[in-house]
């Protein structure tokens, strides 16, 4: 089956809880899926958002909840965390950290890639 | 090539849809397949029947629709995407209690799902984001 890969490059938003329900139908059908988050896309990761503040859902619940449909493998591009001062600590999912080479790697590597 | 498209933003608000079909009349040009046209996130208020548009601007949608019946490409909407920006057909409208549909003719509404298959048949799939 192709593989897709899922790269975020967008901060947290309404759209970015519709991109998680397209990740998550992904893995309703087995698809082999993973996600990228890039750019702006790493200010998705961090924990302790407050979404509720802003009248929408917390995306990185959702984020949280793609592992149960099978979507294990969330990437995180670091130099554009680092750019951003988003630590390894910051965030409170699992999810690993490449660099330049290795993010193009995987973007090479996947048979779709789905922007956001 | 069979080509899948993703296109997710407003014709009103972004270029991703007139984009999009620009490079759909490129691709058949060059000899290749538009597999399916998949609506999501703000592209599917291209499907809103009661947009009104100064009489000097273009239509994309009628574009759009024009461009599907000729050359028999599927228009999807998402359909979650949809109902939340007050895209419905009849069946969601009566579901939700809402007095009628807002689905512009030639347009479908689909689950995600439809997305789905389409990148997995497709030899590639070109997204077009806001």
């Amino acid at each position: 089956m192709r593989s897709v890969l899922y790269l975020v490059r967008r901060p947290p938003s309404r759209a970015a809880n519709e991109s998680v329900e397209m990740m998550l139908v992904s893995g309703v059908f087995e698809q082999p899926a993973s996600v990228l988050f890039m750019d702006d896309g790493v200010r998705q990761l961090p924990q302790r958002q407050d979404a509720a503040r802003l009248g929408r859902k917390d995306t990185t619940k959702a984020l949280g909840a793609l592992a149960t449909y099978g979507i294990e493998t969330l990437q995180v591009h670091a130099p554009s965390a680092a750019a951003r001062g988003i630590a390894v600590a910051d965030v409170g999912l699992d999810v690993q950290w490449l660099d330049d080479a290795e993010a193009r790697t995987v973007l090479h590597a996947a048979d779709v890639v789905i922007t956001d | 090539m069979r080509i899948a498209l993703l296109i997710q933003g407003a014709p009103q608000g972004s270029d991703a849809p007139a984009a999009a079909l620009r490079f759909a009349r490129a691709a058949l040009a060059a000899g290749h397949r538009i597999h399916r046209a998949f609506f999501h996130k703000d592209g599917v208020c291209i499907a809103n029947r009661f947009v009104s548009l100064p009489a000097d601007e273009p239509d994309v949608a009628a574009e759009w629709l024009a461009f599907a019946d000729r050359h028999g490409v599927e228009l999807t909407v998402c359909v979650a995407a949809a109902a939340r920006r007050g895209v419905v057909d009849a069946g969601e409208a009566a579901r939700a209690g809402l007095e009628g549909a807002t689905l512009r003719a030639g347009f479908e509404v689909a689950g995600l799902g439809q997305m789905i298959e389409a990148m997995l048949e497709a030899d590639r799939t070109v997204t077009f984001g806001a």
